[in-house]
């Protein structure tokens, strides 16, 4: 027998946590925002000058201006954002990902100023923030490290320049030989500088052709960690995402038992709450290493809710509520424990996902020019739909990407029962979805999801790179739809001939255009 | 209606006429000539249908005269079109396709421009300095990455028009590197 939690009771009941800031901007405000709107909280969005007809701030409850572009005189101000907090009321803050996520010193400032901040406390993000003290507790937990350190010395070539701080490929650099290290060094700092505000850099040993599996965990405020069944993210360009899938299909049933049990033991070991995941690196062989941790809701938690019916930002809310895990439906909880590596944590009854789920991020990036950002005016937005899709966007058709953040424009979620239904499913949703005006990794990441190497899984974190040195993608080749392509530029001259002309506005219908342009033609 | 078309850089003519029906054209391509039915469903989205195959065109502007960006699912085909009768020709599209990192020329000044709009990071020649094709010369930061910009070609720096801090636009002029 289990006890059902009624969400709508307890928001009705709570006079704590009816309001929340949400302190970030794009399709994670976004995400936030509904479902705030499901639990019955009022949401408070912050926007910078050119967001103030974002999405998110269209779709909240209140908005309130922080500052100019510049994320750091506006998402990152944490003075502008608590002030935010006092002059709207609100009782609890949300940071989405990146931004100040992970900044513990924020956390702090929320609950001085009474917000109570909807992730883990700061003593938590503290330990697991900093690369080098997270290292040490996952050897005290008595997970496997990748050899790292803090001279080039400890460890050999090739090796990873790391930012102490770093996250989501930013401030890391590979070296592979001595003489590219000055250079990797200062670009990685810098970027850190700019990106967390501390320019601190380590080295870490770099494992030929990984994959990257990560395992999400929830903690509660009573001591009870579940880990959920792992994420596959070796589709990676350069450390960023660009594709991410669970379960894993190289992981097998032994190896998931392991890597759960050394996630939930790792953070245990911190007394770690709210939403987090444990980042591994596992070689050819099947030994894993721990590679860092994310203290915060992370970009890919939709294919997670996918295959477990779970609402993480709901959860993350209820856990700050003081919720206990046990006692949420829908996380099915068992009374399994374990105790490997002679620590405790809560199975979930269903390790094994429902079914498989696929996420695509798409980027306003050009991948024909080496992945440049590509920031500028959508002119024309169709998002997938249909069966089994989900469209995690923050952008609408009119709305013009800014140049000064992140360029994630939107995530696609394909559900299927199973990974050969789910990759047809993504197919088929890339195939719909119309985005122009600006350059956008789709296409790109269509053909990835569509190759033989991704129905094989044959693939590690340097699949990508390695692809796209081979063959910069697709070439020169013809693939007989060169004459479709003549005929449809040689519709769209016509057309413009007809606009110069004067004589359509370009909406009217094709026959009429050609008719107008014929008898041009005949005048001459 | 006749119209010097390439595909990719791949020339082709193209003669079209309007035909019996609504939206029906006559195509030639190669000798070949069939009757499509087209339909125009926005200003930038075409809707095709070639002996019952359907197809949605979708096109992208591009700045250059008579170009037009030709996707076809999923597969972007660059075109640029010159109309025959009228001459009217959109040559300029092959350089501006180059042009963002002002690839092709390995003699004469060339210029490292903006790819797009950001900051300036770290500028890291200054005028006089010998480069190597290739060579990072100056570093921008858009979208939260920094980004190394490359010197085109061997040469020496002759101007460097942009310091660390300043914002630039897209297609900014950054630094000229001359033979």
């Amino acid at each position: 027998m289990r006890k059902c939690y009624n969400y709508r009771r307890a928001a009705a009941r709570s006079t704590h946590l009816n309001k929340i800031l949400i302190a970030n901007r794009g399709e994670i405000a976004v995400r936030i925002i509904r479902t705030c709107r499901e639990m019955g909280l009022a949401t408070v969005a912050v926007y910078s000058e050119c967001d103030r007809n974002a999405l998110h701030v269209r779709l909240a409850d209140e908005a309130y201006a922080i500052g100019p572009d510049q994320a750091s005189e506006s998402y990152l101000r944490i003075d502008k954002l608590i002030d935010v907090g006092r002059a709207s009321g609100a009782s609890g803050l949300h940071p989405g990902y990146g931004f100040l996520a992970e900044n513990a010193d924020f956390a702090e400032a929320c609950s001085i100023a009474g917000l109570t901040f909807i992730g883990p406390s700061a003593a938590a993000m503290r330990a697991m923030g900093s690369k080098t003290t997270a290292r040490d507790i996952a050897v005290a937990a008595g997970v496997p490290l990748v050899p790292g350190g803090h001279t080039p010395e400890d460890i050999g070539y090739p090796l990873l320049v790391k930012a102490v701080a770093g996250g989501g490929g930013k401030g890391m650099r590979v070296v592979r030989a001595p003489a590219g290290l000055d250079s990797a060094v200062a670009l990685a700092s810098s970027e850190a500088r700019s990106s967390f505000n501390d320019d601190r850099v380590y080295f870490e040993r770099l494992l030929e052709r990984p994959r990257h599996i990560e395992v999400q965990l929830l903690g509660d405020l009573h001591g009870t960690i579940v880990p959920f069944v792992e994420r596959e993210c070796s589709i990676q360009r350069r450390h960023q995402k660009l594709i991410e899938e669970t379960p894993s299909p190289s992981v097998t049933p032994a190896l998931r038992e392991r890597l759960m049990a050394a996630a939930a033991a790792i953070g245990r070991k911190t007394g770690y709450t709210s939403a987090g995941t444990i980042e591994f690196l596992v070689d050819a062989t099947g030994e894993f290493f721990f590679l860092e941790m994310n203290t915060r809701l992370q970009v890919e938690h939709p294919i997670t809710e996918a295959v477990t019916g779970i609402d993480f930002v709901r959860a993350q809310i209820e856990i700050a509520r003081g919720a206990r895990l046990a006692d949420m439906a829908d996380l099915k909880v068992g009374a399994t424990t374990g105790t490997t590596t002679g620590t405790t944590y809560v199975v979930p009854t269903f390790r094994s996902a429902n079914g498989h789920a696929i996420e695509v991020r798409v980027y306003a990036e050009n991948p024909d020019e080496g992945f440049l950002p590509s920031p500028g005016r959508i002119t024309h937005l169709r998002p997938p739909s249909g069966p089994g899709i989900r469209d995690d966007s923050g952008v609408f058709e009119g709305w013009t990407v800014p140049t000064a953040y992140d360029p994630l424009v939107s995530k696609v979620v394909a559900w299927a029962p199973d990974r050969p239904g789910a990759i047809a499913r993504m197919d088929r949703a890339l195939s719909e979805y119309d985005l122009r005006g600006i350059n956008t990794t789709i296409a790109f990441c269509r053909d990835l999801v569509r190759s033989q190497a991704f129905a094989d899984a044959a693939f590690d974190t340097t699949y990508v790179d390695r692809l796209l040195e081979d063959n910069g993608r697709k070439g020169e080749q013809s693939d007989g739809l060169d004459e479709v392509a003549a005929m449809a530029a040689a519709m769209w001259a016509g057309r413009e001939a007809g606009l110069k002309a004067g004589t359509t506005n370009g909406a009217l219908p094709a026959e009429s255009l050609w008719a107008r342009r014929a008898r041009l033609d005949a005048l001459r | 209606m006749n119209v010097d078309i390439t595909v990719n850089g791949r020339p082709l003519k193209v003669a079209i006429e309007p035909a019996d029906g609504p939206g029906k054209l006559t195509v030639t391509i190669k000798g070949k000539t069939r009757v499509v039915d087209a339909s125009w469903v926005d200003a930038d989205t075409l809707s095709l249908v070639d002996a019952g195959v359907a197809r949605e065109i979708r096109f992208h502007a591009r700045e250059e005269a008579g170009a037009v960006g030709v996707e076809i699912d999923g597969t972007l085909y660059e075109t640029i079109a010159s109309n025959r009768r009228t001459g009217r020709t959109g040559a300029r599209g092959a350089v501006g396709a180059m042009g963002a990192m002002g690839a092709s020329a390995s003699t004469g000044a060339v210029s490292v421009k903006a790819p797009m709009p950001g900051r300036i990071v770290r500028v890291l020649v200054g005028v006089g300095d010998r480069v190597s094709a290739r060579q990072p010369v100056v570093v921008v930061e858009a979208m939260k990455m920094e980004n190394e910009l490359r010197s085109p070609r061997d040469g020496v720096v002759t101007h460097v028009l942009v310091a660390p801090g300043a914002a630039v636009e897209s297609s900014a002029v950054l630094i000229v590197v001359g033979p």
